[in-house]
């Protein structure tokens, strides 16, 4: 049982997250404005933040800034700014993740769930033991035994897939275009190239990713190629 | 301050008295130097070489008078009577008494009608050619009245010919008056048998008033037709040698006849013996040494007597030349004598002056003058020197310091100094004239003292005596000296007034800046400028015009060549001038008009028109550039204003979703209620995409976007969209046929932005695609340019032009309710923009044609990019 601290100054989405959270079994507290959320943080346990930005008060940025201080619990900030500067400072003062409004309910639902399943499980269990495991962020492959897994959840992938993924993982941070993707998984001349590996790689990210549009760990870089972002926030590979 | 003491008040009060009195002194002490001989030898009177010129032209006079004497003298008596051949004494300068040309007068005569003086009449003389040749002359009265009488009569060339009613009456009238040449108006004249007399008549020369008859009783053309030599003479010249008679003889008259007044005994200083032979009559002054015999004896009385009796005694021999004079020259006197008194002369020439001077003549009186001056001499000498110093010192230091105070470092000028340059010059010379003149007068009434000068005129013979130096001949009064003094002061007064102003003004720099001329100038210029440019163009154009003509009718003359040279230097010069303004203006004005708003014509070298139009054309661009950058100012706040509206949307349709989410998961069996709850969904999701699509347009349109340009491959992003696009594509059942180069097209654009326009093109092939048709994407790379073009049959009617698609909120499906926002295109066509491409719609009928167009980025590309890629 988790307790999910909900904090926004519009009550209905408040109550919304309520209702969707509370089916999956969260215990929730409630709070309209940043300094309710650190009056409720001081006196209870919470696992996990949802926090919005424009509060009375005392408003996300500065709540988050903080709760920082002190508190390392996993803070989703939600917020209607959705400009890629307001997203960068979000992240940049320590909020875990960001959900613009209006959010698909499901979607913060697995991101809750996602960030509550990293924050218990690193947090305490040793890392991954074998000499071919490669993980970053959420995102482990180990290839002994031929598993994907997200935030510990297994994920199942075709054999190409898996190729085209460890491909990356093992090369983190580099960009692969598609015709070195091509020519490293067919190895052949990548003569009769299509948008193949494109097609691949999204089918990918559908089953990696909660929001494949906007991609965690598989990012497209337009115009050159893909990637696996390296994970220099909570220790990867 | 200390230091400043030599432009103080008190300097200047010292300095400008100082400056004005040490140049008057120069000035008059100058003038008098250069009056009176400044190179004068400081002698005694009795060596200068005056007394030696005095000495000179009283000797001269002695042999003139023995000259006169023989001339107007009969028997030793002067002779009234003697009559003078005018001919013979114009020609030898002597007469006999004999009369050999037939033309003489009595020297009685010749004096008194000499002092009368020579009077010509308005009538003319009229000389006759005889059939032979001959001359033959009449008074015009003489001629007529022969005429009248029927004596004569004239064949008129023009009685029978063309000028009717031309008679007698007006030749005769014309040939009084001189109008008639030699051979004109006349045949012949005739007696009244018709023998010709004359075969020519002509008006000779102006008759004279004849006061006197010849001495033979005959009036002078009766002497002149009774002598063939004089006719033949010609009765001009005739005149011409009276004339000359009648100026010369009176002169010489009353010369000899006064001589005893300057040379007698009693009123001169100076002694003289003369005899123009050895056994020939003694001249002289002193009743003592008239005794012919005792001669010698007179001589020695001279050279031994009195010391203080300066003599020079000449013989034809130089041997026997004798004087007690220093730097005399024997040669010089004896041949000085010889040639007046004649080559022949043999006689001897004793002169002498008693330098006790107990005569006051001029002698005297040039001696007195002399040794005052030599007195004068050394110190106007001393004064011209000191003073002139003083002078130069004084008006250096006044240049120095003139408009400059001892308190600042200023150019101070006073009233003066502020008339226009030229009003002041031009008073400045009139007041110096005006003293030069006052001066001039003033000075002609009480100056020199003339009295030498005149005395120096009575010892002249002829017109050759020899001139004194004004050491004798210049005696400047107390009133002449005071004269001086004055116009000095005012003259040197008035100098520093106008000097120092001009200095005052160089300093200040106002010479030419305070110049009438230049005011004139700006006067001219200032009209010029404000003529219209046709009266400009046309007043130029005639000036230079007429210049060329003055040119030509001038034949060329040397000063309007010049000027027409210049004339035509300075047209070329504002032609080419003015052509490279207008360069530079069309320049400006295409730059400006090709959007280079920030251009500023330069206008350094331009003037008038062209520099007024240039400075518009400039302002035309600032104002652009201000509007412009309005317009985009406006635009950013819209698109702020939007961005926070947008937020505040937001919220609201956050919780719309949300509850429309959890209704649905209500398990209502209604199926109207399942109906309206996906319309609901549908709309609010709707209402989210365009909350976020206006953001960005506004964004987009507005240039509000931070661009992160890199290197890309236009090829490889085309297949991942195309990647991102496959599910969906096949969803609507539409083939994608894609042709893209084998080399990577490398283009420098923000791979994200680049993304989204790609995502809007292809989600408006999803969305507007006939399903089941082909889709055909091709990347080309020609001349430098990447081309991306995407085709699809539409699958709704598109009956709206093609700029329009392009405009925000234009759908190509009015009808149908899709996702779309209807800013699709807007979008990428701005963002396209702003990544330096050019997007282009094209339509045909269904067919749809998007072509995106960007600069490809020149690299060598790696090896392993060497890699073809082909259809799908």
């Amino acid at each position: 049982m988790y307790n999910v601290l909900v904090c926004d100054d519009d009550k209905e989405i408040v109550e919304a997250i309520e209702i969707y959270l509370s089916n999956e079994g969260y215990n929730i507290f409630k709070a309209y404005d940043g300094i309710q959320a650190l009056d409720i943080l001081s006196k209870e346990d919470i696992h996990l933040l949802v926090l919005d930005v424009m509060m009375p008060r005392l408003d996300g940025i500065r709540a988050t800034l903080k709760i920082r201080e002190s508190n390392s619990i996993p803070i989703i900030i939600l917020s209607a700014k959705s400009e890629d500067a307001d997203k960068i400072l979000g992240l940049n003062i320590g909020a875990d993740d960001y959900v613009t409004k209006p959010f698909n309910p499901l979607e913060l639902v697995a991101r809750v769930k996602s960030q509550l399943r990293r924050y218990t499980q690193l947090g305490g269990s040793p890392k991954s033991e074998g000499e071919h495991i490669y993980e970053t962020g959420g995102l482990k492959i180990n290839d002994d035994l031929k598993e994907v897994t997200v935030d510990g959840e297994v994920v199942r992938l075709t054999p190409i897939e898996y190729n085209i993924l460890l491909l990356l993982m093992k090369n983190q941070g580099r960009v692969f275009s598609i015709n070195q993707i091509y020519e490293s998984i067919w190895n052949e001349e990548a003569i009769a190239a299509d948008n193949t590996v494109a097609v691949h790689i999204r089918h990918i990210r559908e089953k990696i990713e909660i929001n494949p549009k906007e991609p965690r760990y598989l990012k497209v870089v337009w115009g050159v190629g893909y990637k696996i972002e390296k994970d220099t926030r909570k220790g990867g590979v | 301050m200390k230091n400043k003491w030599y432009k103080s008040k008190t300097a200047k009060a010292v300095l400008v008295p100082v400056a004005i009195a040490s140049m008057t002194a120069a000035l008059v002490s100058g003038f008098w130097l250069l009056s009176a001989g400044w190179e004068a030898e400081e002698v005694p009177f009795e060596e200068s070489e005056d007394f030696e010129a005095m000495m000179e032209n009283a000797m001269m006079h002695v042999v003139s008078l023995d000259r006169f004497g023989k001339l107007f003298e009969t028997d030793g008596e002067y002779d009234p009577e003697k009559t003078v051949d005018i001919m013979e004494y114009c020609s030898s300068g002597d007469f006999s008494g004999q009369n050999e040309a037939g033309l003489t007068y009595t020297l009685g005569d010749l004096y008194e009608w000499g002092q009368r003086g020579l009077e010509h009449k308005e009538s003319y003389i009229i000389e006759c050619e005889k059939p032979n040749g001959e001359s033959y002359y009449y008074y015009p009265d003489d001629f007529e009245r022969l005429v009248e009488n029927r004596e004569l009569f004239l064949d008129l060339k023009s009685s029978s010919g063309a000028v009717s009613g031309y008679s007698d009456e007006d030749f005769l009238y014309e040939l009084r008056n001189g109008f008639i040449s030699e051979g004109a108006g006349l045949y012949s004249v005739t007696d009244i048998e018709g023998n010709v007399i004359y075969t020519s008549v002509w008006s000779a020369v102006n008759e004279i008033t004849e006061d006197y008859e010849t001495a033979d009783g005959k009036s002078l053309l009766d002497a002149v037709n009774g002598s063939a030599y004089l006719r033949d003479y010609g009765i001009g010249r005739i005149i011409d040698n009276l004339s000359h008679t009648l100026m010369n003889i009176p002169a010489r008259l009353d010369e000899y006849l006064n001589g005893d007044d300057v040379l007698g005994e009693g009123n001169t200083n100076f002694i003289y013996i003369y005899t123009d032979s050895a056994n020939g009559e003694v001249m002289t002054n002193r009743e003592a040494y008239q005794d012919r015999k005792a001669l010698q004896d007179s001589i020695s009385a001279i050279t031994d007597g009195d010391p203080v009796i300066k003599y020079i005694i000449v013989y034809p021999q130089l041997e026997d030349f004798k004087t007690n004079i220093d730097n005399i020259s024997a040669e010089y006197f004896r041949n000085l004598v010889k040639n007046n008194a004649g080559d022949d002369w043999n006689g001897v020439f004793a002169a002498a002056v008693d330098t006790s001077y107990p005569i006051q003549d001029s002698f005297f009186l040039a001696k007195q003058t002399y040794d005052q001056n030599l007195g004068y001499m050394n110190t106007f000498k001393t004064i011209v020197i000191i003073a002139g110093v003083i002078a130069i010192v004084s008006l250096v230091w006044l240049t120095v310091i003139a408009g400059r105070r001892a308190e600042d470092d200023e150019i101070h000028l006073n009233w003066f100094d502020r008339w226009k340059t030229e009003i002041a010059a031009a008073f400045v010379i009139a007041v110096g004239v005006l003293i030069f003149v006052i001066f001039g007068a003033t000075w002609s009434r009480t100056g020199v003292d003339s009295a030498v000068v005149e005395a120096s005129y009575a010892y002249g013979y002829d017109d050759s005596y020899r001139i004194l130096s004004g050491m004798t001949s210049v005696y400047i009064g107390t009133r002449a000296m005071a004269t001086l003094i004055t116009a000095a002061v005012c003259g040197s007064a008035f100098f520093y007034a106008g000097y120092l102003s001009l200095v005052r003004r160089i300093k200040a720099k106002i010479l030419w800046k305070n110049s009438l001329i230049r005011a004139l100038g700006i006067f001219i210029g200032k009209t010029w400028a404000n003529r219209s440019v046709t009266a400009k163009s046309i007043g130029l154009l005639a000036g230079f015009v007429v210049l060329h003509w003055i040119a030509m009718v001038t034949w060329f003359n040397m000063f309007w060549v010049i000027v027409m040279l210049i004339a035509d230097g300075a047209m070329l010069w504002l032609v080419v001038n003015n052509a490279i303004a207008k360069r530079k203006i069309k320049e400006g004005i295409e730059r400006i008009a090709s959007g280079d708003i920030n251009y500023q014509i330069p206008t350094a070298d331009m003037r008038g028109d062209n520099l007024a139009t240039a400075e518009k054309v400039n302002e035309i661009g600032n104002g652009l550039n201000l509007a412009l950058e309005n317009v985009l100012k406006s635009e950013r706040m819209k698109a702020d204003l939007i961005t926070n509206v947008s937020h505040d949307i937001k919220t609201p349709l956050t919780s719309i979703i949300n509850y429309i989410d959890l209704l649905k998961r209500e398990n209502i069996e209604d199926e109207k209620i399942q109906k309206y709850l996906k319309v609901l969904e549908e709309k609010a999701q709707r209402l989210k995409t365009l909350t976020e699509d206006v953001v960005e347009a506004s964004k987009a349109s507005s240039g509000n976007i931070n661009l992160e340009l890199m290197d890309v491959d236009f090829a490889e992003m085309i297949q991942q969209t195309e990647g991102e696009f496959e599910e969906k594509l096949s969803a609507r059942n539409l083939t994608v046929v894609s042709k893209l180069p084998e080399q990577p097209v490398i283009i420098h654009v923000d791979g994200r932005r680049m993304w989204r326009v790609l995502a809007n093109l292809y989600s408006n092939v999803v969305k507007y695609a006939m399903p089941g048709t082909r889709v055909y994407t091709e990347l080309k790379a020609l001349d430098g340019k990447a081309v991306f073009s995407i085709k699809n049959i539409s699958e709704q009617p598109l009956n709206i032009p093609v700029e329009e698609l392009k405009e925000r909120f234009i759908r190509g499906d009015q009808a149908r309710t899709s996702e779309g926002s209807g800013l699709g295109l807007s979008i990428a066509e701005d963002l396209v923009k702003l990544q330096g491409g050019k997007l282009e719609l094209y339509l045909d009928g269904d067919l749809f044609k998007v072509e995106v167009e960007f600069e490809c980025v020149v690299k060598n590309a790696t090896p392993d990019e060497h890699e073809t890629r082909s259809n799908s």
